[in-house]
């Protein structure tokens, strides 16, 4: 038996060929190597997480904020200190996990209030997860047997992707779904290279959890699933060895290990939404939902892919100008086969398949119908699945050095492709231009915003500073009302302005809409002591619910309310009115005969999914 | 070929020449011939017989008699009647009487007993004494402790193992009733006085519920209901821990074919096999021999015990009419309370002649390599491994639905939890067969505890208690799942009773039990007995509490969870529960078992029946705590048989 002198406790002996484990005894732990895979992994870790953190906080800083991110926070936020705290109030429109994995930081808001502010919860929310996914691709380029220095020099290469790096410190939550999605890319090929069925489960894990981030996932999967059937069918003489009741009970067995956590996901989501609005499908058909305001913003005839609703051609002309530099990557995978004459397989067809089907599946589906503004993040799925397909057919090639010197330089190639498009300001119109160019010019978003407008204007190349843009309401709300009196608002616009005030007031004065209560005190604000009441521009947020109610309030047009401040600078164009003397909103029939608010009403309900109006589209 | 039997030392020379009178030693003339030889001539075997034996013993060593008894050539009795004529040593007589003249353990240990004296025997002032080797070794140590000459009289293994058991059935059936208890009082179940800590702590508790309830009841019993969902919380992560570990563990004994190949024979040593019965069909046995004929073991290193009570007159006659591998012998267990499996098992114990031990139960098919592997797993592991335990299976997993559930659960327990036990290095509860022990450790913890029906779970936390460790062996025994809900309830109430045993008697002392297991692995054990004793009972209420609040909504529901428990308690149900089916999910699913894949989603189910067993468990802890529920085997064997 080989002696085992430095080995820790329990680490496996090896014999000429066999195993054997010390049931107990505990070898002395000698003095371990500096370098080793352990610190290696470790170091990764915190250089990539660090890396992501820090451009996330510069990000913030120079007041690049990514709306959708800041709401999760604020939705976070409101779980634990709102007027009525509960889990519920992380929303049902999005898919929860990035607002729950928020929760945490957020346990010490009353410590710092500059949890959401700076960016905080947000960038290190993202940039764990950034570490996260360089950790998968490099032990997953380990385990199939690459190189340490390669392996690290890939990772490197492809954290440093600019929409990767980007996605990996802003907060949004393709940011903290992509080491699900890469993780299950990974798994699924180490499943295909060992023919360990462990690595299914993992696949199934890491769907799962990018499931719980983005409806996305749900295609991805759809694919994944077919993908993985094929590899046991026709997969490797590794995956085929591991059937021991052959390959269609291989295919029943490891489907549903592959499908339980993301079906376990989708599951609770839908019983969630039935326990708590009564309606299973909630999330798709709610006020807030995605699918009411796209429509809402489609009939609106508004600016971004609806342009190309009803043409074929031009949905996917709009999506092939997004997503070719994120698919450079995936055409050094096939100019290898090509290299090595394994393109003619059904590997070629699968890793096709895994990176068109967001983009050009999903995505040419809904501009074609009109139904999303079409950000460049949602063309950028492909880059989830190349990293893994890139490892293993550095893995599997025959040509080794060749592979791995093409695949590196297609995901340096990647870097000034994937640039340009982002600073292209019609295509990196969320904040990806813009911030390019702050890291070009020195300046900050405010004045990127000033130079560019405002997309209120209906400038396509301008953005919002959400938290900026909302604070003077903040500020007005806590000079005045907040100290008279509590004040009533839908967060569905309103939501930044709990990242401004003290959580005293937001756990006493500020009701939003996820306290249990709210939509029986908007019915009777004056009954329930009500005593300022903050409403959008309802043109410009048609799903207010206090707008709903009151469709002349945003007009000072209702009886029993006094406007007593207009901040008409605001993106949303506040006003402010004070509840003076009881009244009967003049659309309450409506709402009563609304069944799906009405029964959310006992309950509670908050979307986060609120975005300028002009500007809806899907969210993540 | 080289006609070479194993020479029998005869009773002469040395210093046992020089004491004994001449003549006087009980000598006969002897015949000088090989036993091979002997045998031919006198009929009881043919050539063939005698050279397989041969071949045998040139390739695995060992005694040509035993052999050729192991291969079932030659009735046991001849051989030794040939032994006689060539030692020149009488044999012993049809009316040969024993007599307790020497100290059990010496009886035992030389397997000799003193004999009543013939009056038609001269022996000079000798004592007669069965013998089953007669070399000088042993006479002089019996002359030693009987202080005076010696006869021997020459008798086969079960003839020796007859007169020992009309000596002292009755003795050893006290002493295996008594041996722990007076050993090891605080760690026998026996007693089912709570020890004073547990009353000081039983007493506290009392006070407090009933204080409580006194003075807040809905404070109490919320305060009731968040630690018990801390216990279910906490329990649940140490599960998705072991299970971690133990998917990156493995089993602990993996020896290659080749190594296996390359264990020598002559090497290997006698191996005892405990089969305890009790009220066994021919059809169970007939399916019990085939599988352990099957053993790749040289049959004449292989001492297998059939253990039967001795009023169990069915599977008596079920033995003589399948009738055993000759390597098998019955050996009748004395009447005793409590009739229990490891009594049984504690008895055959005494008359164990192997190096090693294992324990098969009656519808057992073990992996046929399986000695071997525990062989070479205890060569290559430290003298501190008290055990090697092989994985268990279940051959008739498709006969239904409850047959489906058990069989993935035993998939998810020796496929991940109990090498992660073993990684972690906390204790393991042994599973009731397959288990594979050194003899010496297992007398020197005393065995298994009579009174405990989880014996086998006692032991592994006796072991670690004592130093030693329990490694897995990768290898797996197939069993018959219990396919009938009552019965599978029966059974499984007694194991979890037996965990509440276990749980109960190391925890009496708890100062003892850090100090021998240190405190991690108390807390392991807490964990792991917890988790298998109180997390079924504890899961009751909360499914209870769960149908309630779906069709009532009562509002006392939503005052027993206020936010912290209730978010503690909705991620246990939603995640650990999905956590937990998903691990099971996947050890099927790794184990091969593809087709029961779908059953695993349904294993909630099973876990509810799991509850009602525990609450069964706990009324008999309480009403008749050594009562033990016989599992019956065989019954898809009547399912087969009515099928055809």
């Amino acid at each position: 038996m080989t002696t085992t002198t430095g080995l820790v406790a329990r680490e496996r002996v090896t014999t000429t060929t066999g195993l054997v484990t010390p049931a107990v005894p505990v070898l002395p732990r000698t003095r371990r190597r500096i370098w080793t895979e352990a610190g290696t992994v470790r170091l990764l870790f915190a250089l990539v997480a660090a890396a992501d953190f820090a451009f996330g906080m510069w990000m913030s800083s120079r007041g690049f904020r990514w709306g959708d991110a800041y709401s999760r926070s604020v939705s976070a936020l409101l779980a634990l200190y709102s007027t009525d705290p509960h889990l519920a109030a992380i929303g049902f429109i999005w898919m929860p996990l990035p607002t729950l994995l928020q929760l945490p930081w957020m346990a010490f808001y009353p410590l710092w209030q500059g949890m959401i502010s700076t960016g905080f919860a947000l960038s290190m929310t993202t940039a764990l997860a950034g570490g996260v996914t360089a950790v998968i691709i490099y032990r997953t380029g380990r385990r199939m047997g690459i190189a340490k220095g390669i392996a690290l020099a890939y990772t490197g290469l492809v954290v440093l992707n600019p929409m990767l790096f980007l996605f990996a410190g802003n907060g949004e939550s393709e940011g903290v779904a992509a080491p699900g999605f890469v993780g299950a890319v990974c798994a699924l090929l180490l499943f295909w290279r060992t023919g360990q069925r462990l690595y299914v489960m993992w696949a199934g894990i890491g769907l799962a959890w990018a499931f719980a981030c983005v409806y996305e996932a749900g295609v991805i999967g759809a694919v994944l699933l077919v993908v993985l059937i094929a590899g046991i069918l026709l997969g490797s003489r590794e995956v085929t060895r591991a059937n021991p009741q052959g390959p269609w009970r291989a295919v029943q067995g490891l489907s549903t290990v592959f499908l339980f956590p993301s079906l376990c996901v989708g599951v609770t989501w839908v019983i969630s939404n039935a326990v708590i609005f009564g309606d299973p499908l909630y999330f798709a058909h709610a006020q807030y939902s995605d699918g009411v305001q796209n429509k809402a913003l489609a009939a609106a005839g508004s600016a971004g892919a609806y342009q190309d609703k009803g043409e074929l051609l031009a949905s996917l002309q709009f999506a092939a100008e997004r997503t070719w530099p994120f698919l450079i990557p995936i055409a050094g995978i096939l100019i290898v086969r090509l290299l090595d004459r394994r393109l003619l397989r059904f590997q070629v067809l699968a890793v096709a398949a895994l990176a068109c089907c967001v983009p050009f599946g999903l995505m040419v589906y809904v501009i074609f119908r009109g139904e999303t503004i079409g950000y460049l993040r949602y063309f950028m799925y492909p880059l989830f699945v190349g990293p893994g397909w890139g490892v293993y057919e550095i893995a599997v090639s025959s040509r080794r050095t060749r592979t791995t010197f093409l695949m590196l330089a297609m995901w340096v190639a990647a870097i000034p492709a994937t640039l340009w498009v982002m600073y292209q300001p019609s295509l990196g119109r969320e904040l990806e231009s813009a911030t390019l160019h702050g890291l070009l010019t020195g300046g900050s978003g405010n004045e990127i915003a000033n130079t560019r407008g405002r997309r209120a204007q209906g400038n396509p190349e301008g953005f919002i500073n959400v938290l900026s843009d909302n604070a003077p309401l903040a500020r007005y709300l806590e000079a005045g009302p907040l100290k008279r009196g509590k004040v009533l608002a839908d967060s569905v616009a309103a939501w930044p302005i709990a990242a401004e005030i003290s959580p005293s007031e937001l756990r006493n004065r500020l009701i939003l809409s996820p306290d249990r209560r709210f939509k029986s005190i908007v019915l009777n604000m004056w009954g329930q002591h009500i005593a300022y009441v903050v409403v959008p521009d309802p043109a410009l947020v048609p799903s207010d619910e206090v707008d709903r109610v009151y469709p002349r309030l945003w007009a000072d047009k209702q009886p029993g309310f006094r406007q007593v401040r207009y901040l008409p600078n605001t993106f949303d164009k506040w006003r402010v009115f004070q509840v003076v003397r009881p009244g009967t909103p003049p659309s309450v029939a409506r709402v009563s005969s609304d069944r799906t608010m009405q029964a959310a009403a006992p309950t509670s309900f908050f979307s986060s999914a609120r975005v300028p109006a002009d500007l809806l589209g899907r969210h993540a | 070929m080289t006609w070479r039997d194993t020479r029998i030392t005869r009773p002469t020379g040395g210093k046992r020449d020089q004491t004994r009178p001449d003549g006087g030693d009980g000598t006969l003339p002897n015949d000088g011939r090989r036993i091979g030889t002997l045998l031919l001539e006198a009929g009881e075997i043919n050539p063939a017989s005698l050279a397989s034996a041969l071949r045998e013993q040139s390739h695995s060593g060992g005694r040509l008699g035993q052999i050729l008894v192991a291969e079932g050539s030659v009735r046991p009795r001849a051989v030794t009647s040939a032994l006689s004529r060539q030692l020149g040593v009488a044999e012993v007589g049809p009316h040969d009487r024993p007599i307790d003249l020497l100290p059990v353990s010496v009886a035992r240990r030389l397997r000799s007993v003193a004999l009543a004296t013939n009056p038609d025997e001269q022996n000079g002032g000798a004592i007669s004494v069965a013998v089953v080797d007669s070399s000088p070794d042993v006479l002089t140590q019996l002359e030693e402790q009987l202080g005076q000459p010696v006869v021997p009289k020459l008798g086969g293994e079960l003839a020796l193992e007859d007169m020992l058991r009309q000596l002292y059935a009755e003795r050893d059936a006290r002493e295996i009733n008594e041996e722990l208890r007076s050993a090891e009082p605080e760690l026998s179940a026996y007693s089912r006085q709570l020890s004073m800590f547990q009353l000081v702590t039983l007493v506290t508790l009392g006070i407090l519920v009933i204080g409580g309830l006194v003075a807040d009841a809905a404070f109490t019993a919320t305060v009731a209901v968040g630690l018990s969902m801390g216990f279910y919380v906490l329990t649940g992560a140490f599960r998705i821990v072991v299970a971690a570990k133990g998917w990156r563990a493995g089993p602990t004994v993996s020896p290659t074919d080749h190594e296996l190949d390359a264990l020598s024979d002559r090497e290997l040593p006698t191996y005892t096999v405990l089969v305890p019965l009790l009220r066994e069909k021919v059809s169970t046995l007939r399916v019990l021999f085939d599988a352990l004929r099957s053993l790749d073991y040289p049959k004449h290193k292989l001492d297998g015990i059939l253990l039967v009570e001795v009023d169990d007159v069915a599977t008596l006659e079920a033995i003589a009419e399948v009738r055993p591998l000759p390597w098998l012998r019955t050996l009748v267990v004395p009447d005793g309370k409590p009739r229990t499996k490891p009594r049984a098992m504690l008895y055959g114990l005494r008359y164990a002649r192997g190096e090693f031990l294992t324990v098969y139960d009656a519808e057992d098919k073990p992996d046929p390599l399986q000695l071997k592997k525990a062989v070479w797993g205890f060569r290559h592991l430290g003298p501190e491994v008290g055990c090697l335990q092989a994985s268990l299976s279940y051959y008739n997993p498709r006969q239904n639905l409850l047959t489906r559930w058990f069989t993935l659960e035993y998939d998810s327990w020796f496929g991940i939890f109990v090498p992660g036990l073993q990684a972690m290095g906390a204790p393991i509860p042994l599973g009731g067969t397959s288990n594979h022990f050194p003899v010496a450790i297992l007398n020197q913890i005393v065995g298994w505890d009579p009174f405990n029906v989880t014996e086998d779970a006692d032991l592994g936390v006796r072991l670690a208690r004592r130093g030693f460790g329990t490694a897995i062996l990768d290898s797996t025994t197939y069993e018959e799942a219990n396919s009938r809900t009552r019965s599978w309830l029966r059974q499984r109430s007694r194991w979890i009773k037996g965990y509440m045993q276990t749980l109960l008697v190391h925890t009496r002392h708890p100062r003892t039990l850090v100090r021998d297991l240190g405190v991690r692995r108390t807390v392991e054990f807490l964990a792991v007995m917890g988790t298998a004793a109180v997390s079924p009972l504890i899961s009751l209420v909360f499914w209870a509490l769960l149908v309630l609040w779906v069709a009532f909504e009562p509002h006392w529901i939503a005052q027993l969870l206020p936010g912290p428990v209730y978010y503690a308690s909705l991620i246990s149900f939603v995640l650990g529960n999905l956590t937990i089916i998903l691990l099971g999910l996947v050890a099927a699913v790794e184990r091969g078992h593809d087709d029961l894949s779908f059953y695993s989603l349904l294993i909630p189910l099973y876990w509810l029946l799991m509850s009602v067993a525990a609450l069964r468990a706990f009324v008999e802890l309480i009403v008749r705590p050594h009562h033990w529920h016989k599992t019956e085997h065989g019954l898809h064997l009547d399912l087969d048989e009515a099928s055809a």
